[in-house]
């Protein structure tokens, strides 16, 4: 038996790792190598990913690598460091780049977790002689006594909880990781991390997506983006142009900043349509929706239902969940209903089910139904490919 | 766990001799080797010492030897030195070139010099001609070509190019850093070639290499400073680590053929069996000329740095091509130079003797490896399979 452990270089990892050695004695870490280095001065050098906000990346860049390497070393495993910039550019940076110019709101990180950590990264664990992989995520793997089906719950410090990134897990994944810091508070995690006297013990959390340091995802996507977006209109409701924008990607709905309208009402984001390149306008309460589809379910902790499902539904990281009903439609696709209106569920981003703490399943979000009545005749017609 | 240490084209183990050395020196020769008192003239003389035994090695006068912190400073000194010295306007350099002369060239770039790069053709060898012609098209100050490829192993024609650009007076920089105790030859002869050495490829320590130039030779100094090494390069220099280096030089002047051949004929066996054993292995330049300890293989499907991974938790130490990009894995520039592409280029394994390196030794690691590479197989971490 022998663990490998995916170090970001953050405490929880660490911490994972330091449980992980503490009970079985042959951990051995691993760090993703996500992005290249910036050092322009070498000619011939490789394609190289902007990363924004300068050098130095948050996670998983060369800092981060020398905190998870001290880490390892304080714990006497074996680190390595695995080059996954091909796998990560593809699989997680260039479909975040054309989802935001789709007009989409995308989370890089359930990619990340589905693709790179559980797929790739577990597999390359294993061709190192790995039986499992350890992260340090907050959600908890568990066991239906019955079916012997694996589940995903949600962690323990209910303010820490990952398990909404976590919706891509499947069955042979949830065999093969662990999450050791699922059962603990963020609070005992860092009093582990003093204990084995971890150089990270105190160290700030990263809210921010990985490659987007500075938060800027608009000037992130402009950069990596091989051509120049197209511009559109801003426009109210009724479709009366507000003014101008240059490009989708910059805009989610249920935003507010950054619109450039000048005074009058506060003016929400309440639409995107991609089709016309249009930013729709409105009042907050426009931005409420009472439905949505999703893409293909992932069925996590149960089995794919016959018809439909009564459950609570997270639209977003941090949003309490809303009971709502989940029916299925063709292609492992799925309906959900709200009990009651949920403001800006935003297409791209995951609409995960629970049941009490268990992740039940979940899907990116291909279109959010909002209350059309405030529509124009034409945009109603291209109410499939509304994506507010 | 026993440990096999299969990468001696990153550090080699300090010899006996120069860790005896390194003693005598931190009890003896600790003092400034420029003070006129005795203290000063003791450690004066394990510096002299050291200078006869790295000239004797790479059979250049004594005089022809000056001392810096390691291969990289020697990159930039010798570049750096030729070039401001000179008029010409640009620097020719092979695509085979390591980190380090790279960089060197790059900070010349930044100054004003034109950097010409060479690609080397597809088996990983420079065609002389090519480069001698690149040098010749343009007024060159300086034209680089390392010796043996430290990924590789392939020897490059240094000694056509050293001749051709000699009878033009075009300095040429040949990073001989593998060379010496692996090849017969270490640098061309020449009076315009400029020679790199490292105490650490060669059994010294890591903290002091050389430069190997003519003494009549106009320099700049990349270092300013004081009179030292006849103001080629300003600092006190690192005299322990000098010393040990100079030790090695004399251990490796002193044998003879021997134990080459004897790590050649290990690496030859060991990859005719690896190729009946393990499937997927291209091994580079196999027919051709290269230093006889090292062994580069590409593998199908894996990336290299997996490879190293799990050798090094079955006790085995090899590498994915150089080491100089610490704890990174980025596929070789060289590899890439030679028309491999970067999925292709990441599958890199390099595996480099020494000289106590046994034949049981190759045995294992030859199953280990066999075994490691049908599990990483096994789980398909090949890039492009998602």
């Amino acid at each position: 038996m022998r663990t490998a452990v995916a170090l970001s270089g953050g405490v929880d990892s660490s911490v994972a790792a330091a449980l992980i050695q503490e009970s079985e004695g042959a951990a051995f870490g691993l760090t993703m190598r996500l992005f290249a280095p910036t050092d322009e001065l070498i000619p011939g050098g490789l394609n190289r990913l902007p990363v924004a906000g300068g050098r130095k990346g948050r996670c998983c860049g060369g800092e981060d690598t020398d905190v998870a390497r001290l880490a390892a070393r304080t714990l006497g495993i074996p680190f390595y460091v695995l080059d996954m910039e091909p796998e990560f550019r593809r699989m997680v940076v260039d479909p975040f780049v054309a989802s935001y110019r789709a007009g989409r709101t995308p989370i890089p990180c359930t990619a990340c977790n589905s693709r790179v950590k559980f797929d790739h990264l577990l597999r390359r664990a294993l061709g190192l002689g790995a039986t499992r992989l350890a992260t340090g995520h907050y959600a908890r793997l568990g066991r239906e006594p019955g079916s012997g089906r694996r589940t995903l719950a949600r962690g323990l410090d209910r303010d820490k909880d990952q398990s909404y990134f976590l919706f891509g897990m499947t069955q042979k994944m949830m065999e093969q990781v662990l999450f050791p810091v699922g059962e603990m508070t963020k609070e005992e995690v860092r009093r582990l991390a003093r204990t084995h006297g971890l150089p990270n013990a105190d160290k700030a959390e990263s809210q921010d997506i990985c490659f987007v340091p500075d938060g800027d995802y608009r000037g992130f996507v402009r950069r990596m983006a091989a051509d120049t977006e197209a511009g559109g209109e801003i426009v109210d409701r009724s479709g009366q142009v507000l003014g101008r924008h240059d490009g989708l990607s910059g805009f989610t709905v249920g935003q507010r900043r950054g619109l450039g309208l000048g005074g009058g009402e506060k003016a929400y984001v309440v639409a995107l349509q991609p089709d016309l390149r249009r930013v729709v306008v409105g009042p907050r309460e426009a931005a409420f929706c009472h439905q949505l589809e999703t893409e293909a379910v992932n069925w996590v902790s149960c089995a794919a239902p016959s018809h439909t499902l009564e459950c609570h539904v997270q639209v977003r990281h941090r949003q309490e969940p809303v009971p709502a009903t989940v029916s299925m439609l063709s292609q492992g696709r799925a309906r959900v209903r709200f009990d009651r209106p949920v403001l800006a569920p935003a297409a791209g981003q995951a609409a995960v089910f629970y049941g009490d703490q268990m992740v039940l399943g979940g899907a990116v979000i291909e279109t959010a139904i909002c209350d059309g009545t405030w529509l124009d005749s034409t945009t109603q017609e291209a109410g499939a490919s509304l994506t507010a | 766990m026993r440990r096999i240490y299969l990468d001696h084209n990153a550090t080699s183990p300090p010899l006996p001799e120069a860790r005896a050395l390194l003693r005598q020196v931190l009890a003896t020769g600790w003092a400034n080797p420029a003070s006129a008192h005795l203290e000063g003239r003791q450690a004066r003389a394990f510096l002299d010492t050291a200078r006869e035994q790295v000239a004797r090695l790479a059979r250049v006068p004594v005089t022809s030897i000056f001392f810096t912190s390691g291969g990289t400073e020697a990159a930039h000194a010798a570049l750096h030195g030729a070039a401001l010295a000179g008029t010409g306007e640009q620097i020719v350099f092979s695509g085979l070139e390591h980190a380090a002369v790279r960089a060197a060239v790059a900070g010349l770039a930044e100054r004003g010099f034109r950097p010409v790069e060479v690609p080397p053709g597809r088996d990983g060898v420079m065609d002389a001609q090519r480069f001698i012609s690149a040098c010749l098209a343009g007024d060159t100050a300086v034209a680089a070509l390392i010796r043996a490829h430290n990924e590789t192993g392939l020897v490059q024609p240094v000694q056509a190019v050293a001749d051709a650009l000699g009878a033009h007076g075009i300095p040429l920089v040949v990073d001989a850093v593998q060379a010496p105790g692996r090849l017969h030859s270490i640098l061309p002869r020449g009076e315009h070639v400029l020679g790199l050495l490292s105490a650490h490829k060669i059994g010294g320590l890591p903290g002091a290499g050389a430069v190997v130039a003519a003494a009549d030779r106009p320099m700049v100094p990349f270092l300013g400073g004081g009179e030292q090494e006849r103001r080629r390069r300003g600092g006190t220099p690192p005299l322990a680590l000098i010393a040990a280096m100079g030790a090695a030089a004399a251990h490796l002047a002193g044998q003879g053929s021997e134990p080459r051949e004897r790590m050649g004929r290990l690496r030859d066996e060991f990859e005719e069996e690896l190729l009946h054993e393990a499937e997927g292995i291209e091994i580079l330049g196999r027919e051709m000329a290269r230093l006889p300890n090292t062994c580069a293989f590409l593998v199908e499907g894996v990336p290299g740095e997996d490879v190293v991974a799990a050798l090094d938790m079955v006790g085995v130490a090899v590498s994915s091509g150089s080491a100089c990009s610490t704890g990174s894995a980025r596929p070789s520039e060289s590899l890439l130079a030679m028309g491999y592409d970067r999925d292709r280029a990441r599958g890199l394994v390099r595996l480099s003797l020494g000289s106590g390196t046994t034949r049981a030794e190759m045995d294992h690691v030859r199953e280990v490896l066999v075994t490691v590479l049908g599990r990483l197989r096994r789980y398909g971490a090949a890039s492009g399979v998602s």
